[in-house]
């Protein structure tokens, strides 16, 4: 159950600090998901495990005291469930967009850490030269977008290859640090939980604390 | 070793039912720099997880 800010997220605060007005965007739009297979967040991950239909919510930005003053960014928004979910991870990002996600196709497993060919169950298009991720994995997209057949390097930004990709895995465009090919891609923080069972008009609240001190 | 920023993180939650009734999670994930940190929460939310108790208006 960790909550942690991403490589990306290094990238986004400095980015914050040029100018009057920095063309990095507060991060404050939280997204939640599935997380259907129990994994935990990491820093290294670009992107949700598997992000749930209900539309990103931008969440109020305050400054609070955790040890000196004014050291805490804090979040709080609610999403609430447009059907019958399971919910186990959030995501902080710096944009509404959702970006389009693939399935892995049912003769698509991916039986290695080491296999390049990923095949999608419908055309799959996140830009060649950018990156997805599928469980824990980060991957770069070398070829292929557009098509059903993707060839990928594997393990990327820190990131370790998966021995197993199982038919139906999600596939999540994200940017990794350096990157911004993927709109609604920077992922600044991830978190993983116990799976909260909701119903059609249940909602979460969330408050999310970063503190610098 | 690499380092991570912020120093800590926290989330918390709470659900909101529908009929709008609140069921307050508590933290739900937590992650902090220091390691010892990090468990000395596993084990607090253990301990009150252990004890928890059911709320008196949920007591048969």
């Amino acid at each position: 159950m960790a909550t942690v800010g991403t490589r990306k997220s290094k990238e986004m605060l400095a980015g914050r600090m040029i100018g009057s007005t920095p063309t990095q965007a507060e991060p404050k739009v939280i997204a939640w998901g599935l997380n259907p297979a129990g994994l935990t967040a990491a820093a290294t991950d670009v992107g949700m495990f598997d992000e749930s239909a209900e539309a990103r919510v931008n969440a109020t930005s305050s400054q609070i005291t955790t040890t000196y003053t004014n050291d805490t960014y804090q979040l709080v928004g609610t999403i609430t469930a447009s059907a019958g979910r399971t919910i186990a991870e959030l995501g902080v990002f710096d944009s509404t967009t959702q970006p389009a996600v693939a399935a892995v196709a049912a003769g698509g497993v991916v039986g290695s850490n080491s296999s390049t060919t990923l095949n999608t169950s419908a055309t799959f298009t996140p830009g060649n030269n950018n990156y997805i991720q599928i469980r824990t994995e980060v991957m770069k997209v070398t070829a292929g977008s557009g098509s059903t057949a993707l060839t990928v390097t594997r393990a990327q930004n820190g990131s370790s290859a998966i021995s197993t990709i199982a038919a139906a895995d999600v596939v999540t465009p994200g940017n990794p640090p350096g990157q911004t090919g993927i709109t609604g891609g920077n992922m600044f923080a991830h978190a993983d939980f116990t799976g909260q069972v909701l119903s059609s008009g249940d909602g979460i609240q969330f408050t999310l604390t970063a503190q610098f001190t | 070793m690499e380092t991570k920023q912020p120093v800590s993180m926290r989330l918390e939650a709470t659900i909101i039912r529908a009929d709008g009734t609140r069921e307050p999670l508590g933290t739900v994930a937590y992650w902090h720099r220091n390691p010892f940190k990090r468990l000395w929460h596993r084990w607090i939310r253990g301990i009150k997880g252990h004890f928890h108790s059911v709320p008196p208006d949920q007591q048969g």
